[in-house]
């Protein structure tokens, strides 16, 4: 469960890119972030798995209070945590079966918890093929499956995906979101800040519309833009 | 921390060196200029302390005996030069044995001067436990009865123990210097390595690796980069000090001063500087890492 209260986050320079903000999620929703460019997702989505550090207000996320824990608990937190980023984040050095095993590895799980593990995972994706390539030699959406494998490979409780599909082609898209429809039956959180209108529309699901640093719509099975303002953001795409 | 962490440890190690090879050359060659040079001002300095203490312990006051002092008298002042202290060892040395030394040093026509013709006075050599103290032990000799000078080099002495210092001191701090500008240069260098894994070290934070987890890969690369970084300076300092101690050395040796014996340095040193890069390597990664561990 997440729980954000009166939360606000003002950066050192003076912009305040969250103002008092007060969201709760349930264990096993899955919630679509959705906002303009400088909205305040991003910061929102940092605020979650602890990058940032709110300045007012109360967030506990997976029974940690993260404005109360110390520095040496943000492991643990993390470790409850998968992310996902637009730009996969993978590391060209290492193979598939490597990059997905590193999550374990640094957690001082051992070489056989490693090897049962990427496996399953692997096959999950759809990718039990590829573990011996490097991810230079992978398509975006193919890089994309490897950075969630990566993302879920420890059981996390909450998967957080930062415009996971913003670099992939509409069937990609498409294939990354069943993904992580799979993941979210099995009781795993997803949280997703997207810009994709396709997706959110076609895929409905709980959405979380962010402007000027605040909440301005939480609508169940919602479409990217409200109805009534439809024609009033044709930026979004 | 369990064996397969460990081991995991080393081998990121190994296989960052590995590689971000042109990174860790630089880094390896900056440590290896800066060891040699670190390595050459010790060896020096560790030579300036052995010749001064050699020249210290060379110093002696000469205390010369009035003529026609009796035999009693000079045995009476001998236990009064004994009970100044400080004086660790006193010789008598008579003046026939004085114009002996003389003409050994100086040629056979000194011999003329044998006999009751001998000008040269007896003489008490005072070696003193403390080196510092040669002018008090002189001053007070001076003082006693019978004595007709105490002389121990004089004002050159003090200048060259004054030189002497100032060399060890100088050197010293050069070698301080040294060793700042090491772990400037390799903190610098391993900031390079660490910026171009910045991204690893993103996703290590990411997917819940405590801090020291993240740190000891790069605290090993910094030492293993040390290590590697100083063997070619070793081999370096190893075979010119040997070369330079048989030459330099031989000359030395007709004034009766002598550099320290190779092997005496070479291993010291040797382990000094490897444990010193090591160190200064593993510093400057830990230094380089701070910025990077911030949340």
């Amino acid at each position: 469960m997440i729980k954000l209260l009166n939360v606000t986050k003002r950066y050192s320079n003076g912009v305040e890119a969250l103002k008092n903000i007060t969201l709760t999620i349930e264990q096993g929703e899955f919630v679509y972030l959705v906002g303009q460019s400088g909205a305040g997702k991003s910061t929102l989505v940092k605020l979650l798995y602890r990058e940032l550090v709110p300045t007012e207000g109360f967030i506990t996320i997976n029974n940690f209070d993260l404005r109360q824990m110390r520095e040496r608990q943000v492991p643990q937190l993390r470790r409850t945590l998968g992310v996902v980023f637009q730009d996969f984040k993978l590391l060209p050095k290492m193979t598939v079966a490597e990059n997905i095993g590193y999550a374990l590895q640094v957690i001082g799980k051992s070489d056989s918890e490693i090897n049962d593990a990427v496996s399953q995972v692997l096959a999950e994706v759809g990718l039990s093929d590829q573990a011996d390539h490097f991810p230079d030699e992978l398509s975006g959406g193919q890089q994309q499956r490897v950075a969630i494998a990566r993302a879920i490979v420890n059981d996390p409780k909450t998967v957080i995906a930062d415009e996971p599909t913003g670099n992939l082609d509409p069937q990609t898209s498409n294939d990354i979101m069943a993904i992580l429809a799979r993941i979210n039956a099995k009781g795993t959180t997803v949280i997703m800040a997207t810009h994709n209108q396709q997706i959110v529309d076609e895929l409905p699901q709980r959405v979380v519309e962010v402007a000027h640093g605040q909440i301005i719509r939480d609508e169940q099975g919602g479409q990217y833009t409200h109805e009534l303002d439809n024609d009033s953001q044709p930026s979004a795409r | 921390m369990n064996w397969t962490t460990i081991r995991n440890h080393l081998q990121d190690s190994f296989k960052s060196i590995k590689r971000n090879g042109w990174m860790a050359f630089a880094a390896i060659s900056g440590v290896a200029v800066t060891i040699l040079l670190v390595g050459i001002s010790l060896a020096v300095v560790l030579n300036v302390t052995k010749l001064s203490r050699d020249v210290e312990n060379d110093v002696r006051v000469q205390v010369a005996v009035e003529p026609k002092t009796t035999a009693k008298q000079k045995d009476k002042l001998e236990a009064q030069l004994k009970d100044i202290p400080s004086v660790k060892k006193i010789t008598y040395s008579s003046k026939a044995n004085e114009l002996t030394k003389i003409v050994s040093q100086y040629g056979s026509s000194f011999k003329m001067f044998g006999g009751d013709d001998n000008p040269l006075p007896d003489m008490f050599i005072l070696e003193a436990s403390d080196p510092q103290k040669t002018v008090t032990i002189a001053n007070r000799a001076k003082k006693l009865t019978h004595v007709s000078r105490a002389s121990y080099g004089g004002s050159q002495t003090k200048k060259l123990f004054s030189t002497m210092n100032s060399v060890r001191n100088w050197g010293l701090a050069f070698s301080i210097l040294l060793l700042f500008v090491a772990v400037f240069l390799i903190s610098n260098t391993i900031r390079i390595t660490i910026l171009s894994r910045s991204t690893e070290i993103e996703i290590m934070r990411l997917v819940g690796a405590t801090r020291w987890y993240i740190r000891w890969p790069f605290i090993l690369e910094g030492a293993w980069t040390g290590l590697l970084g100083v063997i070619v300076p070793l081999i370096a300092i190893d075979l010119g000090y040997s070369s330079i101690f048989r030459g330099v050395g031989r000359q030395l040796a007709t004034s009766g001063y002598s550099l320290i014996q190779p092997q005496a340095l070479i291993w010291p040193l040797n382990i000094s500087l490897l444990v010193i890069a090591m160190l200064i390597g593993a510093f400057g990664a830990a230094i380089s890492m701070r910025r990077f561990l911030k949340v």
